[in-house]
C-alpha cells in the first residue's frame, strides 16, 4: 500500500449517518439487505471513512487522524493499513484508478 | 470495523434515510411480529420498494410507515384512503393503527418469502383483504374460522 494511493467506496455498499454512526449497508442487485451484515466505524475509523469518501490518499487519512489524536504516525499508519486492508478484503472499498 | 444489527430507532432512522433521501434501492428485511398474520408470517423475509413521486398508495396495500412519535417501524395494511392521508391496520389487528400523511409512508411490500417460498401480493388480492379486514370480516369471522378449521384438521 503506496502512501499516495487513493481508495473508494465500492459500488455496492451504502454508508449513511445513522445518529452519528456511520453505517455501511450492502447493495445486491440493487437491493439494500439490511439482514445481511452491516458494518460501523470508531471514531478514527468514520475519519478515515469520511477522507476515502473525499477520494483522499492513505497519506493525507493519516494525517486528518494525526490532526484529531495525539499518537505517532507509526501507530496511525498501522491502523490506516489495518483498517483499508480489511474494507478492501469485504468489498467496501477499491483502489481508485484515473 | 464493528458489524452492526439495527433494531428499533436504528432501523427506524435507517429506512428514513433509505426512503426519503431519494435513493431507488429496494430494501430487504425482517418482519418481525404477528399482526399481519397469516398473510405475512412471523420473521417473513420482506421486500420493499420506494414510491415513485407520481405514484400514489393504494387501498389494501401493504406499506411500511414511520411512527415519528415512538421513533418506529410498522409494515401494515392501508384499509382507507383521503389522500394525502392513509389509515394503517395490521391484519391481525382489531384496531386501527390511526391515520398516516403520506411523506410517512416510505415503501410498499413488494415480495414476501416465507421459509423460502416468494410470493408477490397482487393488487386484487390486497384489495380483498384490505376490504375484509376494514369490515371487521377478517378479525371476527374469516382468521377465527380458519383457526378452529386448523384445530379441527389436527
Amino acid at each position: 500500500m503506496r502512501p499516495d494511493t487513493i481508495y473508494t467506496p465500492s459500488q455496492k455498499i451504502i454508508c449513511r449517518d445513522i445518529m452519528g454512526t456511520m453505517v455501511i449497508v450492502p447493495i445486491e442487485s440493487g437491493i439494500a439487505d439490511f439482514n445481511d451484515v452491516m458494518f460501523s466505524f470508531n471514531e478514527t475509523g468514520t475519519i478515515a471513512w469520511k477522507c476515502i469518501e473525499q477520494n483522499k490518499t492513505v497519506k493525507q487519512i493519516c494525517s486528518a487522524i494525526a490532526l484529531e489524536y495525539e499518537s505517532d504516525m507509526d501507530q496511525i499508519e498501522k491502523g490506516v493499513k489495518e483498517l483499508i486492508d480489511e474494507l478492501l478484503e469485504k468489498g467496501i472499498i477499491v483502489e481508485w484508478k484515473s | 470495523m464493528e458489524e452492526l444489527k439495527l433494531s428499533g430507532e436504528g432501523l427506524y432512522n435507517l429506512m428514513k434515510s433509505f426512503f426519503t433521501d431519494g435513493l431507488k434501492f429496494k430494501i430487504k428485511l425482517v418482519c418481525p411480529g404477528f399482526s399481519m398474520s397469516p398473510f405475512i408470517r412471523h420473521e417473513s423475509l420482506l421486500t420493499l420498494k420506494p414510491f415513485d413521486v407520481s405514484q400514489q398508495p393504494r387501498f389494501g396495500d401493504v406499506v411500511s410507515v414511520a411512527v415519528h412519535k415512538h421513533k418506529k417501524i410498522i409494515i401494515h395494511r392501508i384499509i382507507s384512503v383521503k389522500p394525502p392521508d392513509y389509515l394503517l391496520k395490521g391484519d391481525n389487528n382489531k384496531v386501527s393503527d390511526g391515520w398516516f400523511h403520506k411523506k410517512d409512508i416510505l415503501g410498499l411490500v413488494e415480495k414476501i418469502n416465507f421459509k423460502n417460498k416468494e410470493y408477490t401480493p397482487r393488487h386484487w388480492q390486497n384489495v380483498l383483504i384490505g376490504a375484509a379486514s376494514k369490515s371487521g370480516v377478517l378479525n371476527q369471522i374469516i382468521l377465527p374460522a380458519g383457526r378452529h378449521l386448523k384445530h379441527l384438521i389436527k
